[in-house]
This record gives C-alpha cells, sequence and structure tokens, in this order.
C-alpha cells in the first residue's frame, strides 16, 4: 500500500496521506514526509529512537494531524531528522505517545524543502481506494 | 458571467467584482484584463477571494491583484483592509515568509561594460552570498542581544554593521522599520531559526538578479529615479527565512485553536484570526513586525553582498559602480494605513498577500525624494522574461488602498514542471536567450522554469490599465542565482 500522494498545487503542494486507520495515517506520516522532502537521499547511518508526546488542543481529528506534522516538519527542518518508522505506544484523550526511529541527515540533502504545514482545506475523510477501505489525509503545504 | 454560481460584474475594462451574496461581508474585485480570465478560472483562487469578503470587519472589497493564483486561506495577490474596532487580524492573510519582498537597484554601468562578465558576476554572487536550503554563515551568528536588535532596528542595524548607506532607508517601503515590533512576543523556537540566517537568500522562488534596462516608458521619471537606457540593474527578492516562518506557524497555530471562541464562521481554518485590538491579535502584530523588520535587515544585507560580490568580480570600485537603491518593497505583510473609505479617512490594517504596496503622490509615509511623484513600485518577472519598474498612483489610493500587484503568479504547478521539463531543458533554454542561471537546487531551476509563471506583461499592462501603477522601464535579465 502507498502511504501518500503528491496532489497538483499551482504554488505550493498538496499531499494526501493514506492510512488503515487514523493511528496508521499518524504513524506512516513522519516516514512520508521525510520521504517527500529527502527523496531518495537516504543515508546508511547509525539509527537513533526518540520518543514524541503531543498533548492536542482541538477535537478535530485533522487539525490534530496538522499540528503533528508541523512538530515533525519542525524536526526535520531544524534538526535535519530522517524518520524511517514510528509506533504509537498511547492515542487518546487528546494525548498523543509516538516512539519514532530516526536517521540524523545532513541539510543539503533535502531535495524538496517545505516550509510549513498549512491548515488550508484540511480534511480526514474515508475513502475506498483499490479496494480497500483507508483513512486520507489531505494536507496542504508551503514551500 | 457565472463563477461557481456567483455573479461576476464588470466594473471596466480591466476591474471585476463579485457581489456580496450570503456570508460575505463585503464585495470581491479582482483586476485583470479579458484574455486573462480563462487563466483565473482556472484555479480555486477566487474562490479563495471570496473567502476573505468573509472576513469580519472587511472594508470597500476583498481585491486580488493580476498576478491571482492560488494559494491557502487568501489568494497570493490577495489584498484586504479591517477596521480597527471591528476588524481582524489574520497571520494567513500575511503568509509565511512575513515581508517576503524585492529591492531594486541602479548602478552606473551598461551592458558593454558586463557583457563578457556575466558568468563571473554570477558566480561572484554564488560565491558571496549564502543561498539555497537552509543557507546561513553570511555573517556572524546573532546572539540573543543582537536579534533583538535586527527585529527592532530592521534595515538600520545593518547599515550600522556597515551594509549600506542611510540614505537606503528613504529609498525603503516603511523606511526598513516597523516601530510595533516586540521580541518578547517570539517563541524560543523562532529566535532560535534566526540566529543565523540574516543575509541569506534562501530557496523557492528567492533569487538575486542582474539585468539591464531595455525600454523607457516614462521619460522624466526615469531620470528622476536616476535610470537609463542600457543602464545595469540589480535586484534582490527573499524575505525573513526561517525565522518569519516560524512565528507565522506560532500564531496560525494558537489562533486556529481558539476559533471557536468567535462570534462568526471562517470559511477555511488558514484564515484563523482574531479581533485586531485583542490581545492575541496585538501579540501576533507586534511579533510580525518583527519578522518584518527581521527581513529588511536581511535584504539590506543581501543588496551589499551583492554590490560586492560585483565590484570584486569586475575589479571595480565603488565609485565606478555608482550602485544604489531605488527602492524596496515588501509583499507579505499587514500595516496600519490612512486610507479614505467612501469619503471617511480610517486608520485600517491593511493585508497584503503576495502584493505590493504603491503608494500615490503626496503620502506622508514617503520620503522626500518620492513624496511628489509616488511610490516605486518593482514587478519581477520569471528567469527568462522582462521585469518592470513602474510608480503608484492616486487611482491605487482610491481602488486598492494603495495596492498593486507583486510579479507575474504561476499558472503551472511545482509537480506539474517537474513532470514537464528537465533541468538541462530549462537552463540550455536560458542559455540560448543569453541568460546566465546558477541554482543551488537543480529542483528549483525546473520548478521556477518561465512556462510555470504568466506573461508578465500581460500582469503589468491590466496594472496599468486598472490604473493601479504607471510603467516607468522596462527590464531584461543577464543572469540570476536561484536558492
Amino acid at each position: 500500500m502507498i502511504n501518500y500522494k503528491i496532489i497538483d498545487h499551482t504554488a505550493d503542494i498538496a499531499v494526501e496521506f493514506y492510512g488503515k486507520s487514523i493511528e496508521d495515517l499518524f504513524e506512516s506520516a513522519a516516514s512520508s514526509l521525510s520521504q517527500i522532502v529527502y527523496q531518495q537521499n537516504k543515508p546508511e547511518t547509525t539509527q537513533e529512537i526518540q520518543s514524541l508526546a503531543f498533548q492536542f488542543d482541538n477535537n478535530d481529528p485533522a487539525i490534530n494531524f496538522i499540528d503533528y506534522l508541523r512538530e515533525i516538519l519542525f524536526l526535520i527542518n531544524q534538526e535535519h531528522y530522517y524518520f524511517t518508522d514510528c509506533n504509537i505506544t498511547d492515542f487518546g484523550n487528546n494525548i498523543l505517545n509516538i516512539t519514532c526511529d530516526y536517521i540524523k541527515i545532513n541539510a543539503i540533502m533535502i531535495v524538496n524543502e517545505i516550509k510549513a504545514v498549512t491548515y488550508h482545506d484540511c480534511s480526514i475523510t474515508q475513502k475506498v481506494i483499490e479496494g480497500k477501505e483507508l483513512y486520507v489525509a489531505k494536507v496542504t503545504f508551503d514551500i | 458571467m457565472k463563477f461557481k454560481g456567483h455573479t461576476i460584474d464588470k466594473i471596466s475594462e480591466a476591474i471585476w467584482e463579485i457581489p456580496q451574496s450570503d456570508g460575505m461581508s463585503s464585495s470581491a474585485r479582482f483586476y485583470a484584463t479579458q484574455k486573462m480570465l480563462p487563466q483565473i478560472f482556472k484555479d480555486n483562487a477566487l474562490t479563495q477571494l471570496i473567502n476573505v469578503a468573509h472576513l469580519p470587519g472587511i472594508q470597500k472589497y476583498a481585491m486580488a491583484m493580476p498576478d491571482i493564483h492560488y494559494g491557502y486561506g487568501f489568494p497570493i495577490g490577495g489584498v484586504a483592509a479591517f477596521e480597527l474596532d471591528d476588524g481582524i487580524i489574520s497571520p494567513g492573510g500575511v503568509g509565511y515568509d512575513i515581508n517576503c519582498g524585492v529591492r531594486f537597484c541602479r548602478t552606473n554601468l551598461t551592458y558593454d561594460d558586463i557583457k563578457d562578465q556575466v558568468e563571473n558576476i554570477v558566480k561572484g554572487l554564488y560565491r558571496y552570498v549564502p543561498s539555497g536550503v537552509g543557507s546561513s554563515g553570511a555573517i556572524k551568528k546573532l546572539n540573543q542581544n543582537e536579534e533583538n536588535e535586527v527585529m527592532t532596528k530592521g534595515a538600520q542595524w545593518a547599515i550600522e554593521k556597515g551594509f549600506g548607506e542611510t540614505d537606503d532607508l528613504g529609498h525603503t517601503e516603511n523606511f526598513g522599520c516597523m516601530e510595533q515590533a516586540n521580541p518578547d512576543r517570539i517563541s524560543e523556537r523562532a529566535r532560535k531559526r534566526g540566529l543565523d540566517q540574516v543575509g541569506t537568500l534562501g530557496s523557492g522562488n528567492h533569487f538575486l538578479e542582474i539585468g539591464i534596462i531595455d525600454e523607457i516608458y516614462d521619460a522624466p521619471l526615469a531620470e528622476k529615479l536616476d535610470v537609463r537606457l542600457d543602464q545595469v540593474i540589480v535586484m534582490v527578492h527573499s524575505g525573513s527565512r526561517g525565522f518569519g516562518y516560524q512565528i507565522c506557524d506560532d500564531f496560525l497555530h494558537e489562533m486556529v485553536t481558539k476559533l471557536s471562541d468567535l462570534p462568526f464562521h471562517i470559511p477555511d481554518k488558514q484564515l484563523a484570526c482574531m479581533p485586531f485590538r485583542s490581545e492575541l491579535g496585538q501579540r501576533y502584530f507586534q511579533a510580525m513586525c518583527c519578522a518584518a523588520n527581521y527581513a529588511w535587515a536581511n535584504r539590506q544585507v543581501l543588496m551589499s553582498l551583492a554590490k560586492k560580490a560585483i565590484m570584486k568580480s569586475l575589479s571595480i570600485s565603488d565609485h565606478a559602480l555608482g550602485f544604489k537603491l531605488i527602492y524596496d518593497v515588501c509583499h507579505n505583510i499587514a500595516k496600519l494605513e490612512r486610507h479614505n473609505v467612501y469619503g471617511i479617512e480610517k486608520m485600517l490594517c491593511v493585508h497584503r498577500k503576495g502584493a505590493t504596496r504603491a503608494f500615490g503622490p503626496g503620502r506622508e509615509e514617503l520620503s522626500d525624494e518620492y513624496k511628489d511623484i509616488g511610490q516605486p513600485v518593482i514587478i519581477p518577472g520569471d528567469m527568462g522574461t522582462h521585469s518592470y519598474l513602474l510608480i503608484g498612483t492616486e487611482k491605487a489610493m482610491t481602488e486598492s488602498f494603495g495596492s498593486c500587484c507583486h510579479g507575474a503568479g504561476r499558472v503551472l504547478s511545482r509537480s506539474a514542471a517537474k513532470r514537464s521539463f528537465s533541468f538541462h531543458e530549462v537552463k540550455n533554454k536560458l542559455q540560448k536567450q543569453g541568460i546566465v542561471v546558477w541554482s543551488v537546487q537543480k529542483n528549483t531551476l525546473v520548478e521556477e522554469s518561465p512556462d510555470t509563471y504568466k506573461n508578465v506583461s500581460d500582469v503589468v499592462e491590466a496594472v496599468e490599465i486598472a490604473g493601479l501603477a504607471k510603467r516607468i522601464v522596462r527590464t531584461r535579465p543577464l543572469g540570476v542565482l536561484k536558492g
């Protein structure tokens, strides 16, 4: 199953993220975003693990997903993390605890710089894609 | 004419209006010639313009300039002015790259002086001006006190550090500083991102361009601005870098979490806003001013580095180069300006997102040099075509809150550009036109390919027909450094 698809947008880019569940959407989004930013520039270096904890301020899952991506993008842009795998340890009551494997990477390996995650037109819907019922999160990024 | 159920009325040859209807707080206007309409209708930018017209306290109408294209929240090319007491301020109405802007500089050089040296100059620009993703290191990393000074002094800070002349301030919108800046409003993340990016070009559509003036439209004004045919000019396009992005991101997040507290509905969460007079509205405005000042300091340093690069590349003196800033305009900003609204003078918060101030003669905000003629307006085209220097008009003051377009406007997505052209195709095409291009990232060159933009001459024609600004000179590019 593909985890994301880039959608045309006149000035910036829009991305559809796919997951078998809401939890799966969150777990796969960090590595998807890393792949979009770094494309094939994934180095073979020591893998590190970081536990990330989020307290969401909103009851809207789409906004929570945006706020999660904002944090992930900050770590990609500022700390140059390439996320490879994430696993949720606690999700509910506006709390997300997630453990993410990442590789520390060099900024010069960025191929597609994504500068910000926007709230524009954000949504999480359920769709049947290739016979599978999936959760689809649509997100517009500033580049 | 109709757009998604909305009537479009023709007001004049280049002015169109979508009347106020359910949920809208005002009508919406856009500026375009008839031939530009099919392109404008292609994407959803007009829906975004209608969304802006829903915001409370909006004055006259939500506006979009002729370079309108689909963005997020506001359309790119959007202008909206709000009352201070009953209106709002919106980080999404300013954009992430706060005070992204462009400056236009003249030199004493002519085409013959540099025609064999263009590649050398562009290499020099690349050597002296940090550019590309996350670029840094133009000047020593700031400490917290220095960063505070950048936030409060703007371009003046750079001049005090030896980057440029005091005279440059009179040639910069707002004299290169917004006095409402308050560094106490800035998050630790934004501070961290701002420490090492002053004097860096960045990536995306930011550029340094060296070109020549190839057409004069208004000789007396050209003479007044000290620009002439065949003269070498330099343009600098950059903004507040990661610092401004973080500020926008911080406050958008905070406002989105408080949307349910507002007594009105907004049609797009990216339009998240707060009453201008509210505590959060004021905190954002003061933080935004810090980023605006950071951007002016950034462009002041960039211009100075570009000047140094040209002098070194050509082995000429400061006097021989005769480098002088004509004007610096900002594209993404919210400013307090006094305007006449249906006969009543009001102080307004004017949002320009991908739009340029274009004040006509007589405005107190202009330096003595420009007070009697109006403000220079810069409209860059894509890297393979012309750019224009114009002057603001009295008509712009009554029609568009003294606003004009900021560039050509995209027509093709970045993904579509990458599917359509290769790096070598774009580079070779530009080379055949005699344009030397250096791009730190190959992707950027393809994404910014000339074919991805509207014809800037069509855009400028619409501006002039609508009366928003008047052409002075046209330039054509010789060399471009892209981030």
